[in-house]
């Protein structure tokens, strides 16, 4: 099975550095929860596994594949996929053309449009909306079905939850499950620690671009002040 | 009645020459100034096609070929370097480009005047009794329509399509999807060129052939597009009818002040709507 | 990138009182006359830049702004008898009202839209002079016989090196008052409504003023530049104002280095000696001169001013990436003076 590696990465934004020796492992069929404050470089972290930023210093891994210098569309096809926390769906497109842009450049294997249907049932009920008038919940249902769509074992998620209501909350937590059930290996980023603690296999804390905390998600259900130094307000 | 196809068949041929414009601004977020060189190069590689051939069927088929290569290959060499920088600086290169194609024609045809003849199959008129229209201006209402037409096809009905529409509202997401957006990128350009190099053969038995045609219908395209709205090819469509018809029946009526004219269309669209008819959110600030 | 006034300045009367000399350095009178030609498009490229390099706006229509002023002044002092120096005002006044009424299309349209208006409105002014008005222009063969100054009785003006004295005064005052402008606060406004329009609307500031002042200016300079030409070739036709002095004057200033006093005017000089050398090897040099601007937007977009020791030093330490940073910098520096 080839882990998804990030080995002692800086990053940049201009002369601003905003990971610092960051080191991270993720499993498929595994749900890895990278959790922080506003700021601490979560986000940054999501976009240079997808090599949305550029690496300045560091390796990025699939198993013994140094990917380190590939560009987004080719780290997608060797199996990554990311939704970033804006969503970003094509608003000009209908749902059913958002989710055909990734039949593109992927051949319909284990996920088909049938079956992101079948995970998220109201994307079908709103097939021919465009991505633009989509709720929040809807959008974030079409993002991550297109995503799905590309037959990743990565899947990057950016704050999946974030202003959504409750009840949306609970279909995608447990559509994450299923996802994970499946043999994605999910990065999931988010500001507090509920949802992580509750789902996550192993939690990464993450503090001005650094890694403070790595390790079973147990660990942190038994000793639950564990990470109040990287997360508490 | 034959100025209103005469209007017809301008509105065609600045409608096929916007929607290249409109595609290429579309997706790479650059208003290419060399599309009037990309129409000329068209107009005069046809010509040669017509004259080596003697078939201007011939003509029509291959000049855009040749130009979309061209357009292809500048795109790779030059425009590409440029991709993630500032907007204005792509701009400025594809006014080098200008300067560059229009020395490569003079350097081949010379600076004379040059005729092209329309296909026998498309000569003479067509008598309606009251009023004689040109078959060949027919013709060109009528490309413009399949211009129209296919594209919408395209754009709409097909997976290529799709992707260029999503990468035109998000091409970094694209990417994500897997799909290599500089390929696309480069071929949006050489169809964008190729649509220019069809809309100068064709344009080449109604125009006499020079070194400043470009220039001339490149102006009335840019006021087509903003007056449409720019990224918008529906917008296209209206802006070509009005200014195409502005220009017909201008023609006709006060030919001294068309200029004045089309450009008074451009100041009174712009007072009302700044950002064109059917205009999105300017791209550029 | 701050306007030192002391750097411009210094350059300024240095390179002023160079040029007074060359004349009596045994200069020909075809140097003289290239000399006389490069301070004119030196000064109409400073005035394009007012208008691209400081106030980000790009014009495609700067042609008719030099071209208007030539015809008035041309008119004027040779069909009405109006004394030099008025016509040349009046050119000026005219450019400068043109140039206004350009800032009035800038508030309608932003951008590279608004590049292409310009384009579209000197175009219409190019057939407007060749043609449509041709009873008063002379049309498509130009306008003759204008005439050099008369002023005082032992200054023959038709001498080329006298006229060339006079061209360097006028251009030497003109660079100055742009020079001045340029670093004055109004100069920061213009340079800030470039750098980020939103926040400057924020703050209070009328852009659409700002804008239509520094073209207004930009017009008057280039009207200047315009007269001098006429009055230089004796001669002025509507060539003048198509759409290729528009871009003549664009390379000027992006080759020299647009933002800067000295770039625009140092561009003027390589593109004129470009004009010249090249000119006489091969009649397609000015598509050579394309590929140079092609190549220079890839690699050089900061003109030949980027290429400053010191700058240059600064260039071969720093990475690619802390270019963007040097925006943000930039930015930073600019919003230094208003705190």
């Amino acid at each position: 099975m080839q882990d998804l590696v990030l080995k002692d990465c800086d990053t940049f934004y201009g002369k601003a550095q905003a990971l610092h020796g960051v080191t991270l492992s993720v499993s498929v069929g595994q749900i890895t929860s990278i959790v922080g404050r506003n700021g601490a470089g979560k986000s940054t972290l999501l976009k240079t596994l997808m090599g949305l930023q550029p690496l300045s210093r560091g390796q990025r891994l699939m198993g013994d594949n140094d990917l380190s210098d590939r560009a987004p569309h080719q780290l997608n096809k060797l199996g990554l996929a990311y939704v970033p926390e804006d969503r970003q769906v094509f608003p000009n497109l209908t749902v059913m053309e958002n989710l055909a842009v990734s039949t593109f450049a992927h051949r319909t294997l284990e996920w088909s449009a049938d079956k992101v249907l079948e995970l998220f049932p109201r994307l079908g009920e709103r097939r021919t909306a465009l991505g633009g008038v989509l709720s929040g919940g809807e959008q974030q249902m079409l993002a991550i079905g297109r995503a799905l769509l590309c037959n990743p074992r990565f899947l990057l998620l950016d704050e999946p939850t974030e202003g959504l209501a409750p009840i949306v909350v609970e279909q995608l937590v447990k559509a994450i499950c299923r996802i994970r059930d499946a043999g994605v290996g999910v990065v999931l980023v988010e500001q507090n620690l509920s949802i992580p603690l509750s789902i996550s296999d192993t939690i990464l804390a993450l503090e001005t671009g650094r890694v403070r905390w790595a390790g079973p998600a147990g660990q942190v259900r038994d000793t639950p002040t564990l990470l109040d130094e990287f997360i508490g307000v | 009645m034959s100025t209103f196809v005469i209007g017809l068949s301008l509105a065609a041929l600045l409608f096929i020459l916007a929607a290249g414009l409109v595609l290429v601004f579309g997706l790479l977020g650059v208003i290419n100034l060399a599309h009037g060189a990309f129409y000329m190069l068209g107009a005069y590689v046809g010509y040669q096609i017509a004259a080596w051939t003697g078939n201007f069927w011939l003509a029509l088929a291959l000049a855009p070929v040749f130009v979309a290569a061209v357009a292809w290959i500048a795109e790779r060499l030059t425009l590409s370097k440029l991709y993630d920088r500032e907007h204005y600086l792509q701009f400025l290169l594809t006014f080098g480009l200008i300067l560059v194609i229009n020395e490569l024609v003079r350097l081949v045809w010379g600076v004379g005047y040059l005729r092209v003849d329309a296909p026998v199959l498309l000569q003479g008129s067509v008598d309606f009794g009251t009023f004689q229209v040109s078959v060949y201006r027919l013709f060109v209402a009528f490309a413009g329509l399949a211009a129209a037409g296919g594209l919408y096809l395209v754009l709409e009905k097909t997976l290529i399509g799709t992707v260029v529409r999503a990468a035109s509202a998000n091409s970094a997401m694209v990417s994500c999807l897997g799909v290599n957006v500089r390929r696309i990128r480069s071929s949006v350009f050489a169809i964008g060129g190729g649509l220019a190099g069809f809309a100068g053969v064709i344009a080449a038995p109604m125009v006499p052939l020079s070194l400043d045609m470009g220039l001339i219908v490149i102006i009335d395209c840019f006021l087509v597009i903003i007056i449409g709205g720019m990224g918008s090819i529906r917008g296209a469509v209206l802006g070509a009818i009005l200014i195409g018809m502005t220009r017909a029946y201008g023609q006709n009526f006060i030919p001294q002040f068309i200029d004045p004219l089309t450009f008074g269309v451009l100041v009174a669209v712009l007072l009302v709507r700044p950002s064109g008819i059917f205009g999105r959110k300017e791209r550029m600030a | 990138m701050s306007e030192k006034l002391s750097f411009n300045l210094t350059f300024i009367v240095a390179a002023v009182a160079f040029l007074a000399l060359v004349p009596s350095l045994g200069a020909g009178e075809r140097a003289i006359y290239f000399l006389s030609l490069t301070l004119i498009w030196g000064l109409f490229a400073a005035a394009f830049d007012l208008s691209f390099g400081v106030t980000g706006l790009l014009s495609f229509g700067h042609a008719a702004l030099l071209g208007v002023g030539a015809y008035v002044f041309s008119i004027l002092t040779a069909d009405y008898g109006v004394p030099w120096g008025i016509g040349l005002v009046a050119g000026a006044a005219t450019s400068g009202l043109l140039g206004l009424l350009y800032g009035l299309i800038s508030m309608r349209v932003g951008g590279l839209f608004f590049a292409l208006v310009s384009l579209a409105a000197a175009e219409l002014i190019h057939i407007l002079i060749s043609s449509t008005l041709r009873d008063i222009t002379g049309g498509h063969d130009g306008f003759p016989a204008v005439p050099r100054p008369m002023i005082g009785s032992s200054w023959d003006f038709y001498d080329n090196t006298t006229f060339y004295y006079l061209i360097l005064a006028i251009v030497f005052v003109s660079v100055l008052l742009l020079a001045i402008l340029r670093s004055s606060p109004f100069g920061r406004l213009c340079q800030g409504v470039r750098l980020n329009p939103v926040r400057m609307t924020h703050i209070g500031f009328r852009i659409a003023r700002i804008r239509s002042l520094a073209l207004l200016v930009s017009g008057v300079f280039s009207g200047i530049s315009g007269g001098l030409l006429a009055s230089l070739m004796m001669f002025i036709s509507p060539e003048t104002l198509s759409w290729t002095t528009s871009g003549d004057v664009l390379i000027m200033t992006l080759l020299g280095g647009a933002g800067t006093l000295i770039g625009p005017i140092l561009g003027a000089l390589v593109f004129e000696t470009m004009r010249d050398v090249l000119s006489d090897l091969t009649v397609h040099w000015y598509g050579l001169l394309g590929l140079a601007f092609i190549l220079c937007t890839i690699h050089l977009p900061e003109g030949l001013m980027s290429l400053r020791p010191g700058r240059l030093l600064g260039r071969l330490f720093a990475s690619r990436r802390a270019s963007k940073g040097e925006l943000e910098t930039i930015l930073e520096g600019e919003s230094k003076w208003r705190e």
